[in-house]
């Protein structure tokens, strides 16, 4: 996400109100539920197809967004008027906090399925190494988006819903995902050197 | 920019009437977390790379330990915060153990529906419940840890 909303002038921020109500966008829920229901129907038919559909279609989402995010539209708002960063940013991460987890989810377990549906879980070593490596990748990036993306999200959310924002522990929160887009763009194109390696065997 | 003791249990905000940074001291609950988080990936990860081969257990069980012995550290650091905003931790926490609690549910589905075998099965079901409390304690702690009491 770039160095987003970094460096906000105090008296930029300041919406009449407190905002109520929940964070993520409720109403999306059921399409969520209907994503899930999906995958479980899915694993218990053993269906190849829907199996293959859900991984390359939620897998391809999930590495385009990531990168989408951290590499275009991160140094877009870096640059853009303060309000208008502020305006986008409070729109934008409610629903990040839905699509994300719903798509790594589907992807990673819709993998392993497949992975398994087509005997790449008993490959030897060396070749069973890059299935381990995208063990690896996924670690390093659940590690990354716990420990660090995801709580400072939620803090940014928070924080932009009180009546007066602390636009300085927005910044600072903030510039931590100048670190995450850098980890995680690294680990998605590893995820992409993988994932074609494997399929081309 | 000042840093408390990283071992005293509560992270004093620094200059009051200077604007307010968050709580940017290091923190051992933090640091508790990640590390059992780790632990318990490896433990998995162990596991996952052998399945649906036998599976040498002793050092997912030794992951598994740590990560279990990190979390309880972890949970008596929290609890020692003076000043620490209880009910945002638990608001927070609350909505992340939902969203880990589907992905424990999915994965122990998936690894039944292959027939891992039980005592895999059952290594596996703890160390996924526990990451299921690491993840919304770490969160929670995270965002709760910047609110001023």
């Amino acid at each position: 996400m770039g160095d987003v909303i970094a460096e906000v002038p105090p008296e930029v921020v300041a919406p009449p109100r407190e905002v109520a109500g929940p964070i993520i966008p409720v109403r999306a829920l059921p399409i969520v539920a209907a994503v899930i229901a999906g995958l479980v129907a899915a694993i218990a038919s053993n269906s190849l197809w829907a199996l293959n559909f859900l991984h390359v279609s939620c897998g391809a989402l999930w590495t385009a967004i990531d990168l989408f995010m951290g590499f275009v539209i991160g140094p877009i708002l870096a640059r853009m008027e303060v309000p208008a960063r502020v305006a986008l940013t409070r729109r934008l991460m409610p629903q990040m906090l839905l699509i994300m987890p719903t798509l790594v989810l589907v992807t990673l377990t819709t993998g392993w399925q497949l992975a398994r549906y087509f005997g790449y879980l008993v490959l030897p070593y060396p070749q069973h190494w890059w299935l381990v490596a995208s063990y690896i990748v996924v670690g390093v990036m659940a590690i990354v988006a716990y420990g660090v993306l995801e709580p400072a999200n939620i803090s940014v959310l928070l924080e932009l819903r009180r009546p007066r924002p602390n636009t300085l522990l927005i910044g600072r929160l903030m510039r931590r995902f100048v670190f995450t887009a850098g980890v995680t763009g690294i680990m998605q194109v590893a995820t992409l050197v993988i994932m074609t390696r494997i399929t081309t065997w | 920019m000042s840093r408390p003791d990283p071992a005293a249990p509560e992270a004093e905000v620094p200059g009051a009437g200077e604007p307010y940074l968050g709580d940017t001291s290091r923190s051992p609950v933090v640091g508790c977390m990640l590390a059992s988080i780790v632990c318990a990936f490896l433990s998995v990860g162990i596991i996952a790379a052998n399945l649906p081969r036998p599976v040498p257990l002793a050092w997912s069980v030794g992951f598994l330990l740590a990560s279990a012995a990190l979390l309880a550290a972890a949970l008596v650091f929290l609890l020692r915060r003076r000043n620490f905003a209880w009910r945002l931790f638990f608001t927070v926490a609350r909505w992340v153990l939902v969203l880990t609690l589907v992905f424990t549910a999915m994965a122990v589905y998936v690894f039944v529906s292959d027939g891992t075998p039980a005592t895999t099965m059952a290594i596996m079901a703890v160390v996924l419940l526990l990451t299921a409390v690491d993840i919304p304690v770490l969160i929670g702690f995270s965002v709760a840890r910047h609110e001023r009491v």
